[in-house]
C-alpha cells in the first residue's frame, strides 16, 4: 500500500481521535469498585430514613425536635413527641432552619479583613487560629464575648472563656426579656420564668405577649392552647395588645389599649374585681400586699379614659378573669410580655399584670402559674437573658473610646439589632479585633475583621435547659445529626465550619474542657449519677444512649416551688414616649414593632422558606409592611402599598402601607426581621430594619430598651408598590353549598339533600 | 457516504475498523465471561467465601496447621444485609468484619493485618486499638495516626448502566417459589442463600468469586418469560 505524507498525517489524526472516543466509551475505574466504608451509619442505608432526637437552642426556647435524616442529609425537622416542652408539636420556623445547613451562601472558610477598609478574603483555619490567638494575646483583659442569650453548656463555655482572659461575656437580645425576668422575680419571687398552665385554665388573660406566635415558647403554648380549647367549658381567652397579633386573633375578647397603658388596664381589671368582691378576701389581701400604693387612681372610669378601652369591656374581662358564676372552675392565669413590657414604665406594667395572679390565687394552682425549678446542673443557670440596653450603651461607649481590644461575636447580629443611637458601626470600627462566628454572613460580619464559619445546631453537641420549662427539671441534649455536607459536585465540603464552643475550647488550650462532646458526655453522666428522671439504665453508656434517643432527660419529681410574693414596682407608673416635634411633616403614630412570625428578630431572614412564609395576619411575605388602622388610613388617604416614610429622632425607614382594621388608631405596627445589609442572597437589601429607628428610651427600673415607646412621624413618599401577600390576590370562587357540609332536613335522605342543595346553588348562580 | 467511498479502499477500511473497534470495546466493557474467560480479580483482601459461607469440610489449613476446618455456613444475608429489602445487596462495612476479626484469626495472618489496619484495630506502627484511643484522647489529631480507611473491593458482577436491577423482588419471588431456583449451593440450601445461586452460582464454594452466569439480557428475558414476569423494556430499562 502506498501512503503519501498527507494521507499518513490524516490517518494519524483519525486514529488519535478514535482512541479518544473509544477511551470515553470504556468504563471509568470507579465503576468497577465497590467500596466498603469503615463504618456504615444506620442513616446511610439507601431508601431508609433515620430519625434523631436533638434540641433546637438558638431558634426556640428549648423545644425538642426530631430530625429526619436520609443517607446523611437532614430532610425535615419535626417536634419530638417525647419532649415535655413541645410534646411533638412544631412551628413553621423549624423547617426554615434546615436551609441554613444547606444555604448556598453558607460561609465555607474563615475570612480575614486585613484593614478596616478592606474586603474579607478567604484564609485557612491555621491562619485564622493564629490570628485568633494574636487577638487574645493583644486583648490582655479588654475582651468581650458577645452572644445571644445562651442556655446550657455553650453559655457556660462562653462565660468561662471570657473569664479566663479576664474579659466579660455579654448577651444581646434585641427583644429584651430583662423587664419580664425582673417583674417575675419581684412579684412572684422566681428566678426562672414560670410556665402557665393554660391547658387547665378557665380564663387566660394575656397582655402584649403574642404567645401563640412568637413569644416565650410558642410550640409549648400552642399544645396547651389546644387543650385549653378542648376543655368542656372551651376556656375563655382575653388578650390585650394594641395590634391584632396571632394571639389577639384567637382571643374571645381582644382589648386594644393605648401602648404603655397595659398596666393601667391590669389594675382597672383588678379594681373591678376588688370593688365587686369577685374573689375571696384572702386573695384581695395578698394582692394589696403586693401593691403598696393601692388601687387609688385606677377606678373603672379613670382607667377607661387612660387606656381608651370601653368600661363594659374592662368589666367583662374582669368578670371572666375572676371566674364566671356559671361554672365552678374559676382557674385563671394572667401573663404579659412583648410590647407590653417594652415601655419606660415596663417594670410597673408587667408587675401589675403578674400581680393579677395573686388576686385570683393562681400562683402554684392548677390552671395558673406553674413555677419552674432551677437547673439540674450546679454550674449551669436555668435562665438566660440579654444584658440591658443601658449596660450595652456603657459597653459600646468603651468600644468607641478604644478601650476594648477584642470582641468575639456569635449568634446575634448586633449591627442589625441595635438602634442607630448607639452608633454600633463606629463602635465596631474602633475595636481592633472583631471576630464573628456564623453560618451565613450577617450585618455584623460586615464590620468584622475575622469571620469564622460556624457549624449549625444540627452538626454540634450541646445541652439546652428550656425556658420556660414545663414546671419540672428538663435538660435537652443537642447532638450532631449530620456530618459535614459535601457539595453537589463532590469537589469539597459546603462549609469547612467548626462549632463555636469547640473553637473556644481549643483556643483556650484545653483548660476549659477538651470538646463540647466531652462536656455533654460529662453532663449526661452527672445526670446518671442522680439515679432519677426519665431514663434509667444500669450503665453509664446505656444511660447516654437512652438520653440521646429521647432527646434529653427530665425529672417530673423535681418541681419548682412557689415562693412568697413580692411587690409590684411602682417607681414609674406612666409611660413616656420619644419626641416627634422636630420631625417635619406627617402624622404621629406610636410605633409598635413586633417579631416576624417567620423571621423572628431577623435570625432566619437568610432562609427563603422563612421569607416566603406569609404573616398569619396580613399574609404578607418577603417585605416590610406597616399595619395601620384602615379607618385612619382612609382619613389620611393612605392606600395599601403606599410607600410610607417612617421617621423617628433616630432615623427613617421606608415601609409599605397595609391598612387593616385590626390595629388601634394611632398605632403603626411594623415587623422586625428585614432590612439586612448582608445576609445572603435572600435577605440582603430586602425591606427595612425597624430596630434601627428605635429611640433610646429605657425602662426606668432595669435599663432595658423600651422598644415600644418610640413615636414616629409617618409621611407618604408618593410611590406605590404592590404588597407581596396571599390574601386578596387569588380570586375567590363560590363553593357549592352542600358539598363540604351537607345540610339534611328532617325526613330527608342524604341523596335528596344533595339534590336540593345543588338546585339552590344553581339558582344562586343563574337567577341572582 | 459518497466522499468516503470516493477515497477508496483506505477509507472503507478505516470506517470498518472504527465500527469493529466500537463493537469490540462494547463487548469488552461488559462482564468478562461473555468471551469465555472465567476471569476474576485479585481483591485487596483475599476473602474466601468458602470459609465464611460453606458448610463443608474445607481443604484449607488453618494457621496452627493442625486442625482441619469446616466452613462457617453463614447465610449470605449475614453480610449482604440489604439484599432482601433493597436494590443493592450491600457490602459490609469494615467495622462489621472487625466485629469478629478483632478476636478471630491469627495475629500474623497477612490478610487480617490489612483488615485490622483498615478498621483501625491496629495501625502500621503496630499500635493496638487501646493505644490509638489513648493517643486520640490525649489530643493527637486523628489524621496524624493513619486512622481507619475504607476497603476498595473490585466489583465482579456488574450490569450495564442502562439496566436497573433490584435485588429485593427477585429474592422475594424465588424464596416463595423455590422450584424456580437454579444452580446449586454448597450445603447452604435454606432461604435466601439458595436463591442467590440462581444468578451468582455456588459462591460458597469459591475461594475467589467469579461470574459464572452470563447475566446478559437474553438470560434475564428467558427467566422473566418462564416465570411470567414482565418482559417489556421499562421493566429493567428505566
Amino acid at each position: 500500500m502506498k501512503l503519501n505524507r498527507r494521507e499518513f498525517l490524516a490517518l494519524t489524526g483519525k486514529t488519535a481521535a478514535g482512541a479518544v472516543i473509544f477511551a470515553a466509551c470504556g468504563l471509568p475505574e470507579r465503576e468497577l469498585i465497590v467500596q466498603s466504608p469503615v463504618e456504615l451509619p444506620e442513616d446511610l442505608v439507601r431508601g431508609e430514613d433515620a430519625w434523631y432526637a436533638t434540641s433546637m437552642g438558638d431558634f426556640t426556647n428549648g423545644d425538642g425536635v426530631l430530625v429526619r435524616v436520609m443517607q446523611g442529609r437532614a430532610k425535615k425537622i419535626e417536634g419530638n413527641p417525647d419532649h415535655p416542652v413541645n410534646r411533638g408539636k412544631s412551628t413553621a420556623r423549624y423547617d426554615s432552619v434546615l436551609q441554613l445547613l444547606y444555604h448556598p451562601d453558607r460561609i465555607s472558610d474563615p475570612m480575614l479583613r486585613y484593614s478596616k477598609a478592606g474586603n474579607l478574603v478567604g484564609i485557612s483555619w491555621e491562619q485564622a487560629e493564629a490570628r485568633f490567638q494574636e487577638a487574645l494575646a493583644n486583648a490582655n483583659g479588654s475582651l468581650t464575648v458577645v452572644t445571644n442569650p445562651l442556655r446550657g453548656h455553650l453559655g457556660s463555655v462562653a462565660t468561662n472563656f471570657a473569664a479566663k482572659y479576664s474579659g466579660k461575656h455579654m448577651a444581646f437580645d434585641p427583644i429584651e426579656q430583662g423587664v419580664l425576668h425582673r417583674a417575675v422575680k419581684s412579684v412572684l419571687g422566681q428566678d426562672q420564668l414560670p410556665t402557665f398552665d393554660i391547658a387547665n385554665a378557665n380564663t387566660v388573660l394575656s397582655f402584649g405577649a403574642d404567645w401563640l406566635g412568637t413569644w416565650g415558647s410558642p410550640a409549648q403554648f400552642g399544645v396547651k392552647y389546644g387543650e385549653f380549647r378542648s376543655q368542656r367549658s372551651r376556656g375563655y381567652l382575653i388578650h390585650a395588645e394594641p395590634r391584632m397579633s396571632l394571639t389577639a386573633a384567637a382571643a374571645d375578647l381582644w382589648l386594644a389599649p393605648r401602648p404603655g397603658t397595659e398596666g393601667d388596664l391590669a389594675l382597672g381589671i383588678a379594681s373591678v374585681i376588688v370593688d365587686e368582691k369577685l374573689v375571696s378576701s384572702d386573695n384581695i389581701a395578698a394582692f394589696n400586699a403586693a401593691l403598696p400604693s393601692g388601687l387609688a387612681g385606677y377606678s373603672l372610669a379613670e382607667v377607661a379614659a387612660r387606656t381608651d378601652v370601653p368600661t363594659e369591656r374592662i368589666e367583662k374581662a374582669a368578670r371572666h378573669f375572676a371566674g364566671s358564676p356559671s361554672t365552678d372552675d374559676k382557674s385563671a392565669v394572667a401573663f404579659g410580655g412583648g410590647s407590653a413590657g417594652a415601655h419606660t414604665n415596663g417594670s410597673f406594667i408587667l408587675g401589675a399584670i403578674y400581680a393579677l395572679n395573686l388576686l385570683v390565687g393562681a400562683v402554684g394552682a392548677s390552671g395558673g402559674v406553674t413555677p419552674n425549678p432551677g437547673s439540674a446542673f450546679s454550674d449551669i443557670s436555668a435562665s438566660a437573658t440579654g444584658a440591658s440596653f443601658e449596660a450595652w450603651e456603657e459597653e459600646l461607649a468603651e468600644w468607641r473610646a478604644g478601650n476594648v481590644e477584642t470582641v468575639i461575636i456569635r449568634g446575634t447580629d448586633i449591627v442589625h439589632g441595635m438602634p442607630n443611637s448607639v452608633a454600633i458601626r463606629e463602635a465596631l470600627d474602633s475595636v481592633p479585633n472583631v471576630i464573628a462566628f456564623g453560618a451565613v454572613l450577617d450585618d455584623t460580619m460586615g464590620y468584622a475583621d475575622l469571620v469564622l464559619p460556624e457549624l449549625t445546631f444540627l452538626e454540634t453537641w450541646g445541652t439546652d435547659i428550656p425556658e420556660p420549662g414545663p414546671g419540672y427539671q428538663v435538660v435537652g441534649i443537642q447532638q450532631p445529626v449530620v456530618g459535614p455536607t459535601i457539595s453537589r459536585d463532590e469537589s469539597g465540603l459546603i462549609s469547612n465550619a467548626r462549632g463555636f464552643g469547640d473553637t473556644l475550647l481549643s483556643m483556650a488550650g484545653g483548660s476549659l474542657g477538651s470538646s463540647m462532646e466531652r462536656l455533654v458526655a460529662d453532663a449526661v453522666s452527672e445526670l446518671h449519677d442522680t439515679r432519677q428522671g426519665s431514663v434509667t439504665a444500669s450503665s453509664s453508656a446505656l444511660f447516654t444512649n437512652g438520653v440521646l434517643q429521647r432527646g434529653g432527660w427530665w425529672d417530673t419529681g423535681e418541681k419548682g416551688t412557689s415562693s412568697s410574693a413580692g411587690k409590684v414596682s411602682t417607681a414609674n407608673k406612666n409611660a413616656g414616649y420619644s419626641d416627634t416635634n422636630s420631625l417635619g411633616t406627617g402624622d404621629d403614630f406610636n410605633l409598635v414593632p413586633f417579631q416576624s412570625n417567620s423571621l423572628l428578630d431577623g435570625r432566619l431572614a437568610s432562609t427563603p422558606w422563612a421569607q416566603q412564609t406569609p404573616d398569619p395576619i396580613s399574609s404578607a411575605s418577603w417585605s416590610t409592611w406597616a399595619e395601620i388602622n384602615s379607618k385612619q388610613a382612609e382619613d389620611l388617604d393612605i392606600r395599601q402599598g403606599d410607600v410610607l416614610l417612617v421617621r423617628s429622632t433616630s432615623g427613617e425607614i421606608e415601609v409599605l402601607a397595609y391598612p387593616h382594621p385590626g390595629v388601634r388608631p394611632g398605632v403603626i405596627g411594623i415587623p422586625i426581621g428585614q432590612g439586612h445589609e448582608e445576609g445572603g442572597r435572600w435577605a440582603e437589601g430586602r425591606g427595612a430594619n425597624v430596630l434601627s429607628i428605635l429611640v433610646d428610651q429605657k425602662d426606668s427600673e432595669t435599663g432595658a430598651l423600651a422598644w415600644a415607646a418610640t413615636k414616629v412621624r409617618v409621611q407618604r413618599a408618593g410611590r406605590r408598590v404592590k404588597v407581596p401577600k396571599f390574601e386578596g390576590e387569588v380570586e375567590a370562587r363560590a363553593v357549592e353549598p352542600g358539598v363540604p357540609v351537607l345540610v339534611v332536613g328532617p325526613g330527608e335522605t342524604a341523596e335528596e339533600a344533595e339534590i336540593v342543595n345543588h338546585h339552590e346553588y344553581q339558582r344562586s348562580l343563574f337567577n341572582d | 457516504m459518497i466522499p468516503v467511498l470516493g477515497i477508496g479502499g483506505l477509507g472503507v477500511m478505516a470506517v470498518m475498523g472504527i465500527v469493529a473497534a466500537f463493537v469490540f470495546t462494547g463487548w469488552l466493557g461488559q462482564p468478562v465471561p461473555v468471551l469465555g474467560f472465567e476471569q476474576t480479580f485479585d481483591q485487596p483482601i483475599n476473602f474466601p467465601h468458602t470459609i465464611h459461607a460453606s458448610t463443608k469440610q474445607l481443604d484449607y489449613v488453618p494457621a496452627d496447621g493442625l486442625s482441619t476446618m469446616e466452613g462457617l455456613g453463614l447465610d449470605c444475608t449475614f453480610c449482604h444485609r440489604t439484599v432482601t429489602t433493597q436494590a443493592n445487596a450491600g457490602v459490609p462495612p469494615v467495622a462489621f468484619c472487625a466485629t469478629c476479626h478483632q478476636a478471630i484469626g491469627a495475629a500474623d495472618n497477612p490478610e487480617l493485618i490489612i483488615l485490622r489496619d483498615a478498621a483501625n484495630l491496629t495501625n502500621s506502627k503496630g499500635q493496638s486499638a487501646a493505644q490509638i484511643e489513648e493517643l486520640l484522647d490525649s489530643g493527637v489529631a486523628a489524621e496524624k495516626l493513619d486512622g481507619p480507611e475504607p476497603v476498595n473491593w473490585k466489583r465482579v458482577h456488574r450490569l450495564p448502566d442502562h439496566v436497573r436491577f433490584v435485588h429485593e423482588p427477585h429474592i422475594r419471588y424465588l424464596t416463595q417459589n423455590p422450584g424456580e431456583i437454579k444452580g446449586t449451593t454448597d450445603g447452604v440450601t435454606e432461604g435466601a442463600a439458595g436463591v442467590c445461586s440462581t444468578c451468582h452460582g455456588n459462591v460458597a464454594a469459591m475461594k475467589q468469586v467469579e461470574q459464572v452466569e452470563p447475566l446478559k439480557m437474553g438470560q434475564c428475558v428467558d427467566c422473566h418469560r418462564d416465570n411470567g414476569a414482565p418482559t417489556d423494556c421499562v421493566a429493567c430499562h428505566y
